[in-house]
């Protein structure tokens, strides 16, 4: 084999892994060859970058609320014969279902406390929610707030994050919770203005998407 | 102080049969099994059944679940085994000749598509055209965050096969988009 077409296939296998390095998934090893190649070939890396979040907002434009529908899952789980008991309902349902279940002691306080942090997270930023919104801005009717000018992303917060925090971390982007929860607990934060550049709402998402010990998800508001 | 249960704990209670804990997974993996599924099959009303589906396959075989994987791969892999069957049974071919000649149609000039469309939405519009199969692989790793391995158990292929994958999907998107009029000069 020639040394060119050597150097041919290292590139190439150098190509095959260079996605991987976008969402931090390599070694560390590969890491930092892929690092050093992407110091000679800023090219390519552009072209990653843009593959990636291509990517990702086609995810994101498929909005998942309107399919979101638990119940029935739980028709289904429980239309099968041989299953033992516990049917749909909401997470409360679930705390009072879970101490009706022998179980592993750790594992069902595990799962109650979990159970009724997600209750008590949802509630608790429902209030930012109203706090947030109630404070800026009002319609004339009086009904919900989430439609003032502006631009705007949903968000699902991570399951161990505070109110506290969230309102820290919104308040220092200068950005606001104005609606939800929805579905999933899904939440609408206010990012800017309406007319900002498509640059600062993308600069806006990273810095939420870089706040990945509260921020689990964020779609592009529509 | 406590935190939330992780997903492996929660697979021990749906395995139990606590409903509650696959209420908690949905919740928490649904918005991302549903886009997956989505992508694949580009129907709503098909991706909410597999979706569903999805999960009820995790009720019925929690007790398959091992920990070496995570629960968004045991998941996905579900979901792609779901997908890829319901594509079967539509006779749906890989390669979309539909919305490829639709784009090829639209080739012009570059100044000109450039007019039409910042790259962006070209970028988007050419991964649309894909085969399912290319999308996945691009979803699975950009998206999802897979890792080679990861990706390898839920499309369960070999790692070398799921570079190569990768590797021909995005040969393909360049040349969707050199069709289209955007050179990235790769490869």
């Amino acid at each position: 084999m020639s040394e060119k077409s050597s150097d041919s296939d290292a590139l190439q296998e150098f190509e095959m892994l260079l996605p991987f390095h976008a969402t931090g998934r390599l070694t560390p090893s590969d890491a930092a060859r892929a690092e050093r190649y992407f110091s000679e070939h800023p090219d390519r890396l552009q072209i990653i970058d843009e593959e990636k979040y291509a990517v990702v907002d086609s995810n994101e434009a498929i909005s998942a609320r309107r399919a979101h529908n638990f119940a029935r899952v739980a028709a289904a789980i429980s239309a099968m014969p041989v299953q033992p008991s516990g049917r749909g309902g909401g997470p409360l349902n679930a705390i009072s279902r879970f101490f009706e279940l022998p179980s592993v002691q750790s594992v069902r306080w595990a799962a109650a406390v979990a159970a009724v942090l997600i209750v008590a997270q949802t509630a608790a930023i429902g209030v930012l929610v109203v706090t947030q919104s109630s404070s800026r801005f009002s319609t004339a009717s009086g009904g919900s707030a989430l439609r003032e000018p502006g631009s705007f992303v949903t968000i699902r917060f991570a399951d161990g994050a505070t109110a506290a925090a969230i309102a820290a971390m919104l308040t220092g982007l200068d950005m606001r919770l104005v609606d939800g929860p929805a579905g999933g607990g899904l939440f609408t934060v206010r990012i800017g203005d309406r007319d900002m550049s498509d640059a600062a709402r993308d600069q806006a998402i990273a810095s939420l998407r870089a706040r990945s010990d509260l921020v689990m998800v964020v779609m592009r508001g529509r | 102080m406590t935190g939330p249960v992780g997903d492996d704990e929660l697979m021990a209670r749906v395995a139990a049969g606590d409903s509650g804990a696959l209420e908690i997974l949905y919740a928490r993996h649904h918005p991302r099994i549903f886009r997956f599924i989505k992508r694949i099959v580009r129907d709503d009303g098909v991706a909410e059944e597999l979706a569903n589906e999805v999960f009820v396959d995790a009720w019925r075989h929690a007790k398959s679940y091992e920990r070496r994987s995570l629960a968004t791969t045991w998941l996905l892999s579900i979901a792609h085994n779901r997908a890829v069957s319901a594509l079967r049974k539509r006779r749906e071919e890989a390669w979309n000749e539909d919305e490829a000649a639709d784009l090829q149609d639209e080739s012009e000039p570059a100044d000109v598509v450039m007019q039409k469309a910042e790259k962006g939405r070209l970028l988007r519009q050419c991964i649309d055209a894909l085969p399912f199969a290319d999308r996945e692989i691009l979803d699975l790793v950009y998206y999802h965050e897979l890792s080679v391995g990861e990706a390898a158990a839920v499309l369960d292929i070999p790692e070398g096969t799921v570079k190569t994958r990768l590797f021909t999907a995005r040969k393909r998107l360049s040349e969707l988009l050199k069709k289209a009029g955007v050179d990235r000069g790769w490869p």
